[in-house]
């Protein structure tokens, strides 16, 4: 029997930018992915225009024409990074126990929206002939402009979006820029997303992340010339309001699934466990075991629920007789593996599952980490 | 002296009032003034408050429209059964506010009184920036959106014209069914035994966003808040779900109508164009579908889009429904009472002129519905007996010897009491506006 203590493993000092991709391509069991720094490159996507609202309202002479539109320019980027400590005992039937401990793990994702929000507000009179004609009726007429409320801010959506739901709630989003990663289009920042847990293996034998945001703001009062037409539109009676209405909720979920140790390789299980914290280690090595090793290298498996959605909300109200509008999906992918969203449903999947290793000695862990910081 | 209508009118200015008699539309195209079973022979029209007059603040109503302030009155007036009236209007200094002015059955008024003001400071601290179109029921109870600087909303309740409080705000979990997350519409609606009907986004049970929702909020009792309408709900006889909604009124008991807009499931993502719809229940019980626009796929409701605020009454709805940019139709119940068109006029008016826009209808009691329409001439009030139209008001009439131009009525739907006096808002030819008051006699 071989007794082992104090392993760490690790893929990173806490830092999301280092660590596993929440999507690493073509891994399996055999052939899982090792830490790397996740992000970083150029953008997910060029900048995408979409139209939000495009309709014309007979009102009394006039004719109330909307047109909204959004360009929006993205970029994310998603991982986990993790770190352990082992501990644990092999024995010569090629099973064993294995203690994990002192685990911390974060995970979540770096994702930012700049977007131009153009908007034209027109109120058209129109002049009136009537044609002699053989037919009859009202013939030609002209449109004078009589209202014409235009405006195209250039917006960081989930900066604007934070600080306007902090100024309704009090509350403060669990987002945060990431400094140092790339500006998104000509203004914004990167955001990121996510959750850390600690010391969950002790309990679960396993880790669930749950980084999860929800937000619905009207951000035009935010934005100060836009913030100005809004009262002057209100003194007419007419009600503008936009902004973004989204759900991002991506549950990771870390399981090990193998550990190595210099005598070979064990299948790591978590079925009858006799305490929390400790699992099963089958199918190893028959023989005589090493003890006090100070090699390991373990891989996991992990899956990715993940549930999404990213609208523009835009509203245009006359008095209590008029109401324009609705909400818009973007085709905003916060994960490059993500299928573009259809209805009004949020996209709602599960990912997985992914392979990953790490290693106690390996140059994984050694590899000097980038200059990021959260907050 | 060609008819009583010019007889009517007469008598108004000798009276100190303008009185219209009802010309109706008829087969013969002539245009007298008549008396159904339930049409008042005639409206006797005062005006009530007018742009420059002195406010309790000691402001005055901004004396003609222009510039960024907005005009004298937006339009957003409401009158109820104790025969008091709010109005919305601008003063001099561009500040808005919501006032009240009650008259007595001979039509004399009191002094005006503000009910909220831009600036304000409400009893929980909310400083009034914007204020919605509200709503005033026969109990007084008044309720609006109020928002104030920083864009926070907050439904504010007045019970019986005490100072207002807050009912709720955008961010507030009410019942289990009314966990409101979002950005609340300014929109709402007060019913005569004061229900509630508003719309915010929420959450779900769950605990994450799941869209818009109607709420209906019984007897300013929040706990007791119901969703009647959730996102993503199946538009009745569709495979469309809602999105959105948009204007909405609510009777007691919990009758209501609603729009907004949905979308087929599965479909890809839209660009633009909303698809809207037109829904009528009860609360607790399963909606119709009285219009949907084509794609939505009910070939049982009305085809067409719905923009503008849907009525209700008792026991009838009304609607204007768009079937292209310059076509709309009223639709009262489910048969088609006018057209009009932008583009080559639609239906006749009782004053012979081809309509070519409308303002959302208004039901008045005995069932008359009015309804404004907007026509190559310029502009009538008309009232429906079941049978015809009758031209209540129009542009070009003399109320005080003083020519009307541009009239906005049905900017709310409590815009009529049980009386069958009516409220609106009047340009005169010189540039002064005014709230006017009809009184059936």
């Amino acid at each position: 029997m071989g007794e082992f203590e104090e392993i760490n493993l690790r893929a990173t000092a806490p830092q999301v930018r280092f660590g596993f991709p929440l999507f690493p391509q073509g891994t399996s069991i055999n052939n899982p992915a090792s830490p790397r720094t996740i992000g970083g490159g150029a953008s997910a996507n060029a900048p995408s225009r979409h139209q939000l609202i495009d309709t014309t309202v007979p009102l009394a002479r006039w004719r109330l024409y909307a047109n909204m539109w959004v360009e929006f320019f993205q970029f994310s980027f998603a991982g986990f990074s993790i770190e352990y400590q082992v501990a644990g005992v092999t024995r010569s039937n090629g099973t064993g126990d294995l203690r994990v401990r002192l685990d911390r793990t974060q995970g979540g994702a770096g994702f930012g929206i700049s977007a131009t929000l153009d908007t034209t507000i027109r109120l058209e009179e129109g002049t009136f002939r009537y044609d002699w004609g053989p037919l009859g009726g009202i013939g030609p007429q002209s449109w004078e402009t009589v209202i014409d409320q235009s405006f195209a801010p250039n917006i960081d959506l989930i900066n604007i979006a934070l600080i306007v739901f902090n100024a309704m709630t009090g509350g403060v989003l669990p987002l945060q820029e990431i400094r140092g990663a790339q500006t998104v289009g000509p203004s914004g920042a990167v955001w990121g997303l996510f959750n850390e847990r600690n010391n969950r293996y002790a309990s679960d034998n396993r880790i669930r992340l749950t980084p999860s945001i929800d937000v619905h703001v009207n951000v035009l009062r935010a934005i100060p010339k836009v913030g100005t037409a809004i009262k002057v539109m209100a003194a007419v009676g007419l009600r503008v309001s936009q902004g973004p209405s989204f759900i991002f909720i991506f549950p990771i979920t870390i399981r090990i699934i193998k550990f190595s140790t210099p005598d070979g390789t064990y299948d790591v299980v978590s079925q009858g466990n006799p305490t929390p914290g400790t699992l099963r280690l089958i199918r190893g090595p028959v023989g005589s075991t090493t003890s006090n090793f100070t090699w390991a290298e373990t891989i996991h498996d992990h899956t990715v629920g993940f549930e999404f959605r990213f609208e523009i909300h835009s509203t245009i109200n006359f008095l209590g007789m008029i109401s324009l509008g609705g909400s818009t999906p973007l085709p905003f992918r916060i994960f490059p593996q993500q299928p573009l969203p259809q209805g009004g449903r949020p996209l709602s999947t599960v990912f997985g599952p992914f392979f990953t290793r790490m290693s106690s000695d390996g140059p994984t862990a050694q590899v000097g980490l980038p200059e990021v910081v959260w907050g | 002296m060609h008819n009583r209508r010019d007889f009517l009118r007469l008598l108004g200015l000798a009276a100190g009032a303008t009185i219209v008699g009802c010309g109706s539309s008829s087969d013969s195209g002539a245009f007298s003034g008549f008396s159904s079973s339930s049409i008042p022979n005639a409206y006797q029209f005062t005006p009530v408050v007018t742009s420059g007059t002195t406010l309790p603040n000691r402001s005055s109503i901004r004396a003609q429209a222009g510039g960024d302030d907005g005009p004298p009155f937006i339009g957003a007036v409401v009158v109820n059964d104790r025969r008091h009236i709010c109005f919305h209007a601008n003063d001099e200094t561009g500040k808005m506010g919501v006032y009240r002015i009650d008259y007595d059955v001979f039509g004399d008024t009191s002094d005006i009184q503000s009910v909220i003001e831009e600036g304000q400071t409400l009893s929980d601290g909310t400083v009034v920036d914007i204020i919605s179109p509200g709503d005033l029921n026969n109990s007084d109870d008044s309720v609006f959106v109020v928002e104030d600087p920083e864009g926070r909303k907050t439904v504010q309740y007045s019970k019986g014209g005490a100072p207002f409080e807050r009912l709720c705000s955008g961010y507030q979990s009410l019942s289990d069914e009314a966990q409101l997350y979002g950005d609340m519409h300014p929109d709402l609606c007060l019913s005569g035994s004061g229900d509630l009907m508003f719309c915010c986004p929420y959450r779900n049970a769950d605990g994450n966003l799941e869209g818009e929702g109607l709420f209906y909020l019984p007897e300013q009792s929040a706990s007791q808040t119901k969703r009647v309408l959730s996102r993503e709900q199946l538009l009745p006889g569709t495979s469309s779900a809602i999105r959105t909604f948009g204007i909405f009124d609510v009777r007691p008991g919990g009758n209501y109508l609603c729009h907004g807009t949905a979308a087929p499931l599965e479909e890809d993502l839209e660009d633009g164009e909303k698809l809207t719809y037109l829904v009528r229940g009860r609360v607790g019980e399963e909606p119709e579908t009285l219009v949907a626009s084509p794609r939505l796929g009910d070939s049982n409701a009305v085809q067409g889009s719905v923009y503008m605020a849907p009525r209700l009454s008792d026991s009838d709805y009304g609607a204007v429904v768009q079937t292209d940019r310059d076509k709309t139709a009223f639709w009262l119940g489910g048969k088609k009472l006018l057209d009009a068109d932008f583009n080559v006029g639609g239906s006749l008016s009782p004053r012979r002129a081809r309509i070519i826009s409308m303002f959302p209808p208004v039901f008045g009691p005995n069932g008359l519905v009015f309804i404004q329409v907007f026509t190559t001439q310029g502009t009538e009030i008309l009232v429906y007996d079941g049978r015809s139209f009758s031209t209540v008001l129009a542009s070009g009439d003399v109320i005080n010897g003083r020519a009307l131009g541009m009239i906005i009525f049905g900017a709310l739907p409590h815009c009529i009491n049980s009386h069958g006096d009516l409220v609106c808002v009047a340009d005169f030819v010189g540039g002064e506006s005014s709230i006017l008051l009809g009184r059936a006699i």
